[in-house]
């Protein structure tokens, strides 16, 4: 079982990886506010998706 | 037993080494039961006794029966036999009845009240002492063999520990006084020399009671305060240092995170359990004693 620290909270790597990112906001988002989306990408090191631009044949 | 002599076989010699370590004053005392927790006498290794590695695993040794139970440094001790008792005849002859007992006394200084009622509870079970004196040596007593130790024996019947109030021209103390058991004799006390042990009193401590009642906010989330038996909060625990157990389902919980919110305030965000399942936190850090926080089970909401 490995721990990540972030501040004052310690988080359990796989147990957070297990969690989706909204499942995880919902359960952080009281006391990590804003930086929800941030931290967990930081404990799983799971690459934040960006949505491919549509080709317009143009 | 103490015995004035053995009159079937009397044989002695008096010579004495040139440099031999008798022993200096007390500056603390290290208690420890007379007996295992299998119920056999308590011996300890002369080796594992020089060293403060093996000690370490002692102050902090889960069973209460392996746990060594030292004391801060004492002031003031006194440790002297009474006078042998003799019986004196018409004629003015005298016959040696049995030896004097051995009594001890020493001061804790500034010590808290909290400290006297652990204490005290040196007269509810068979304890002994090793005592480290002024110059480091290590005194126990003669065990089976060369190779062992045992602690010496203290007549639990008479340990009277008090807290001695500060006044205008004297500091807080706690007094402790006890008889050693008469079947302790003076020729029987062994030590280890100072050069041979890389601690001394200084090193050794005593475990704090640790205390808490987690108190669930949510299904996923808990919080407990953990206080020593001082009135002081327990900091810098890490998420390692707990165990988080369902007594319903005896499974293992792996807690999500835990976050130290506050002076001593450790919450924490668990998976959901079965509403009504009984859950217990434990914790486990050298210099603590978690067991009454582990009497505080909660309910799973």
């Amino acid at each position: 079982m490995s721990w990540k620290k972030v501040g004052k909270h310690e988080f359990n790597v796989e147990a957070v990886k297990s969690m989706t990112l909204s499942q995880f906001s919902k359960q952080f988002q009281k006391s990590l506010g804003d930086n929800c989306e941030l931290i967990y990408y930081k404990i799983t090191g799971k690459k934040k998706s960006s949505k491919k631009k549509k080709e317009t044949g143009e | 037993m103490a015995s004035v002599c053995n009159c079937d076989n009397v044989s002695l010699n008096t010579g004495v080494p040139s440099c031999v370590a008798i022993g200096d004053i007390a500056r603390c005392l290290i208690f420890d039961t007379e007996l295992t927790s299998t119920g056999l006498l308590k011996e300890r290794d002369v080796d594992d006794l020089e060293s403060f590695a093996s000690v370490e695993t002692w102050l902090n040794a889960v069973n209460f029966n392996d746990r060594w139970l030292p004391t801060p440094e004492l002031e003031n001790v006194e440790n002297i036999r009474d006078e042998a008792v003799f019986q004196e005849f018409n004629s003015g002859n005298k016959a040696k009845v049995r030896d004097g007992f051995k009594n001890f006394t020493g001061y804790l200084v500034q010590a808290p009240r909290e400290l006297v009622g652990q204490l005290k509870q040196l007269a509810c079970d068979d304890f002994g002492a090793y005592i480290i004196d002024k110059s480091g040596n290590l005194m126990g007593y003669k065990g089976s063999s060369t190779n062992v130790m045992r602690p010496i024996l203290i007549d639990k019947n008479t340990v009277d520990v008090q807290f001695v109030e500060a006044t205008d021209s004297e500091v807080a103390m706690i007094m402790i006084k006890f008889q050693w058991k008469q079947a302790m004799l003076d020729e029987n006390i062994k030590l280890i020399s100072a050069d041979e042990m890389d601690y001394g009193c200084a090193d050794l401590y005593g475990l704090l009671d640790v205390c808490g009642t987690p108190t669930p906010s949510s299904a996923t989330e808990f919080s407990v305060t953990l206080t020593t038996n001082y009135g002081t909060k327990v900091t810098g625990l890490l998420a390692g240092d707990f165990t988080l157990t369902n007594e319903t389902t005896s499974a293992s919980v792996t807690p999500t995170s835990v976050t130290e919110s506050g002076n001593g305030v450790y919450d924490f965000v668990i998976p959901a359990q079965t509403t009504g399942d009984v859950l217990e936190l434990s914790a486990s850090k050298d210099r603590y004693d978690f067991s009454c926080l582990a009497e505080s089970t909660f309910v799973a909401l």
